[in-house]
């Protein structure tokens, strides 16, 4: 019987950093593969043939990969907390298969392999942790407890170090790679001026989200797009957040020295006056770097933008603009054939860019080609809600470029406070936490998710969503794919401790969150958290589900941690002054698991 | 020493073979070490005015009415003069009105090009205390380095002391950041009614960053109706990174709409 030689995969440069969209050189045709989310599977596309040459489901929804030196596909698969080796190349006579399994914590999204090859750092955006290891052995070499929701991950030059970006909260974690154990966060909030007076600009401190995307570029520097909110002054305002002439929402992206771990401190400015388009990238997801410039992709307009990688405001510098079809996640330069291939994602759809600068831009093809990928797994009211709830163009939803995914990304919340018409509001954690948790809203004013949307759209200064459109965007907040579960490590005995402590009658809590934390009493308390500029003192009762992993709490975010609530609340939300630590930190196992 | 095998090794120096031979784009912008900038010669002020008055290139004219008196002083901007004042920002005029208290702060600048060579002349000059005429305190020159071409733009560039200074044909205007002291009444934004614009970028925040920004209009294009008159924007960068041997410029220039 004839045997079928292995197939050759011969990777490029740019499969050592985690993308959705990976190039690599199969049996020499240039392939792609795509980490297919919606469909759970890994998709194997000849990109010159427009031709799907073969599927894998690897157990669970692949988040990125990264491609090893001898062709084998590392793929973080997002809700099985497992990252797949897959060897074969996946062509039709090669199909991809599990070479090995390697456990890491909770909900790995981003990948990134070092220079030499050595080493593979994985984060993982529930689980909160970075973890390093043997790229050769799979061996773990040391596991980083990071801030909330960590994303992408670039590894530096010489291998000592891992920036690691945040879907919330205002930092960019420098990890050491070489055994140490101190990480270094570098703050990421920026400072817009605002001239106010003729000459001398004051400034207005912004606050850092979204940080979904990294690129590294040859230069030493590593970008991190994001955007700046301006999340309201500590008063009653129109709106959520805003107000006094600024944009609550701005695109941003900081240059960090790569050698020195530090942010270059005029790439944290917004400056005003500097004249040229407004280069907006709404809802920034995935980034690239490659001789032509800084590509990022931004998935509120389904467009690619190329800005200037040389300029430290490379927010003010686009070069050029492509639109692509719905939902860009993805990107992956191929520079030998001076093109880019974008992975949208709501539209299945992968596009060909030319990336190239010869002829007239105005002229040039926006797409060379563009084919679209079959699903078998698709309900068309729930897929027309993810476009609405990405939108950053519909004026039925906002009037200033804001879509729900602003504000709730990936479904979950900003952690941020915003300024709105009945005092401070901290935005609730929505995916898999709305069944069982009416009536809406931080005061339950309104009685179902419809009535909530419509309010909150309001709020946005929409016009509003009517008919099936409403109903779409209500189905897609209802199926969004919740956390993977428990945040927390705490031994089952903690953990049933932690129940019996919550259960009691002297802490007090299931009287108003359920017996089990998860289906809240429906109705508002007054818990004394009532700020100066609250219009009611009484506060609905959240779900507790997953609320491990969303802080801070309170309508205000008032706390920073679960620690921090369960001591400060004592005697305005339940009882826990009673508690040793020991027990307070069996309550908190137990919250953990929720 | 990898433990990856060496054929693979093989294959990927290959592939990274192939990205080296990658052709750059004009999209990669221009970039220049700070080293590779002509440098001004400082300039040696003559402290007595000399026998002869007069400054090539400015006329110092006196305007007299009922009401008031005053002297303008005008740059022959056809030969490419220009009137700098450096009162509330960078300012490139055409004309000037010196008054006792600001009479140092405005220089004439000329930018020159001729054989495919652009050349910058600074003259120092001093306005006699009748306000009637001036005189020369020194004159400097140097061979500018061309630090961008694009899209019908050009733009020079030359080191003074701690400055980059970018000149641009057709510039009206500009932004700068520059360090900022608290006792400055500093104004970043430039303005140019002369026949090209400049803006400064400072080597004092080199590490920390320093943006400068110019705009400007290309001659038009078409006619009647469909006449368009394209604007350009200079963007440009002063930054050193902790693997640059020195700061690096990087220029770019941009149409927009």
């Amino acid at each position: 019987m004839p045997v079928t030689p292995a197939p050759v995969v011969q990777r490029l440069d740019t499969s050592r950093q985690g993308s959705g969209l990976l190039l690599a050189d199969l049996d020499g045709r240039r392939v792609a593969y795509v980490a297919d989310e919606d469909e759970s599977l890994v998709r194997v596309i000849d990109v010159d043939d427009e031709r799907e040459l073969s599927t894998f489901a690897p157990g669970g929804a692949p988040s990125s990969m990264v491609m090893l030196p001898d062709g084998r596909l590392v793929v973080a698969v997002r809700d099985a907390a497992q990252l797949l080796v897959l060897r074969g190349g996946g062509s039709t006579g090669s199909r991809l298969v599990i070479d090995t399994r390697i456990d890491v914590p909770a909900e790995p999204i981003g990948l990134a392999l070092s220079s030499d090859d050595e080493t593979l750092v994985a984060t993982s955006g529930w689980g909160r942790t970075v973890t390093v290891l043997d790229a050769f052995t799979f061996t773990r070499r040391a596991e980083h407890l990071v801030a909330r929701e960590p994303r992408s991950v670039v590894i530096s030059s010489d291998g000592k170090r891992a920036f690691v970006s945040h879907a919330v909260g205002q930092t960019l974690d420098v990890v050491p790679l070489d055994g140490s154990k101190a990480k270094k966060p570098l703050t990421l909030g920026g400072e817009e001026e605002i001239f106010e007076r003729a000459t001398v600009p004051d400034t207005q401190s912004r606050l850092a989200c979204q940080g979904f995307a990294l690129a590294k570029a040859e230069s030493g520097r590593v970008f991190a797009p994001h955007v700046l909110v301006f999340a309201g002054e500590n008063k009653v305002s129109s709106g959520y957040g805003g107000g006094e002439g600024r944009e609550a929402e701005v695109f941003h992206v900081p240059v960090v020295d790569e050698d020195a771990a530090t942010l270059v401190a005029e790439s944290k400015m917004l400056r005003s006056g500097l004249d040229g388009s407004p280069h907006r990238c709404a809802l920034p997801r995935a980034a690239t770097a490659g001789k032509a410039g800084l590509f990022v992709t931004c998935l509120g307009e389904d467009t690619v933008m190329l800005l200037d990688s040389d300029a430290l405001n490379p927010h003010d510098v686009m070069l050029r603009r492509w639109s692509v079809p719905s939902g860009p996640t993805a990107i992956a330069l191929d520079e030998e054939h001076d093109r880019a291939i974008v992975w949208s994602q709501f539209a299945h759809a992968l596009t060909t860019i030319a990336i190239g600068d010869g002829g007239d831009a105005k002229t040039r093809p926006f797409a060379l080609a563009s084919m679209t990928l079959v699903r078998a797994n698709e309900d068309a009211r729930i897929e027309r809600g993810r476009v609405l709830f990405h939108s950053t163009t519909d004026n039925r939803i906002s009037n200033d470029g804001r879509a729900c995914a602003s504000c709730h990304p990936d479904g979950r919340d900003d952690t941020l406070v915003w300024s709105s018409p009945k005092g401070p509001r901290q935005t609730p954690m929505l995916a898999g936490r709305l069944d069982g948790a009416a009536p809406y809203g931080w005061n339950g004013d309104a009685p179902d998710v419809s009535k909530h949307l419509v309010q909150t759209v309001k709020r946005l200064g929409g016009k509003g969503l009517e008919g099936e459109d409403k109903e779409a965007l209500v189905a897609y907040v209802r199926s969004m794919r919740p956390p993977p579960g428990k945040v927390g490590r705490a031994a089952p005995d903690a953990i049933e401790r932690g129940l019996a402590i919550y259960q009691s009658e002297q802490a007090g809590c299931a009287g108003c969150h359920g017996v089990s934390g998860e289906l809240p009493d429906g109705s508002q308390h007054d818990v004394k958290s009532r700020t100066e500029i609250d219009l009611s003192a009484k506060f609905d009762t959240p779900s507790l589900r997953f609320v491990g992993g969303s802080a801070p709490y309170f309508h205000d975010g008032r706390y920073a941690d679960l620690d921090t609530l369960l001591v400060k609340s004592d005697g305005k939300m339940g009882h826990t002054k009673h508690l040793s630590p020991t027990e307070l930190g069996y309550l908190k196992a137990y919250l953990e698991t929720l | 020493m990898s433990r990856w095998t060496s054929k693979h090794a093989t294959l990927c120096s290959l592939v990274g073979a192939v990205a080296l031979l990658w052709s750059g784009t004009s999209n990669a912008g221009d970039k220049a070490p700070l080293s590779a900038l002509p440098v001004l010669p400082a300039p040696h002020d003559r402290t007595e005015p000399p026998k002869d008055y007069g400054v090539p290139g400015l006329v110092v004219k006196e305007h007299a009415s009922a009401a008031r008196s005053y002297t303008e002083l005008a740059a022959a901007t056809g030969q490419g003069y220009c009137i700098v004042g450096r009162e509330f920002g960078l300012r490139l005029e055409a004309t000037a009105r010196p008054s006792e208290r600001d009479q140092d702060a405005h220089e004439l600048w000329r930018l020159v090009e001729k054989d495919g060579k652009a050349t910058f002349e600074r003259t120092r000059f001093e306005v006699a205390s009748d306000l009637t005429s001036a005189w020369v305190k020194s004159k400097t020159s140097i061979e500018l380095r061309e630090v961008a071409r694009a899209n019908g733009v050009t733009v020079w560039g030359y080191r003074d002391g701690s400055d980059v200074v970018l000149l641009s044909r057709g510039a009206d205007g500009g932004r700068e950041t520059r360090p900022k002291k608290d006792t400055d009444d500093f104004f970043d934004f430039v303005s140019s009614g002369c026949t090209f614009g400049a803006v400064r970028l400072s080597l004092a925040t080199a590490k920390a960053g320093s943006l400068a920004q110019l705009h400007g209009t290309l001659p038009p294009v078409g006619e009647g109706k469909s006449k368009v008159v394209p604007q350009f924007v200079v963007d440009s960068t002063l930054a050193k990174f902790s693997r640059d041997p020195e700061p690096v410029l990087s220029v770019r220039v941009r149409l927009i709409d």
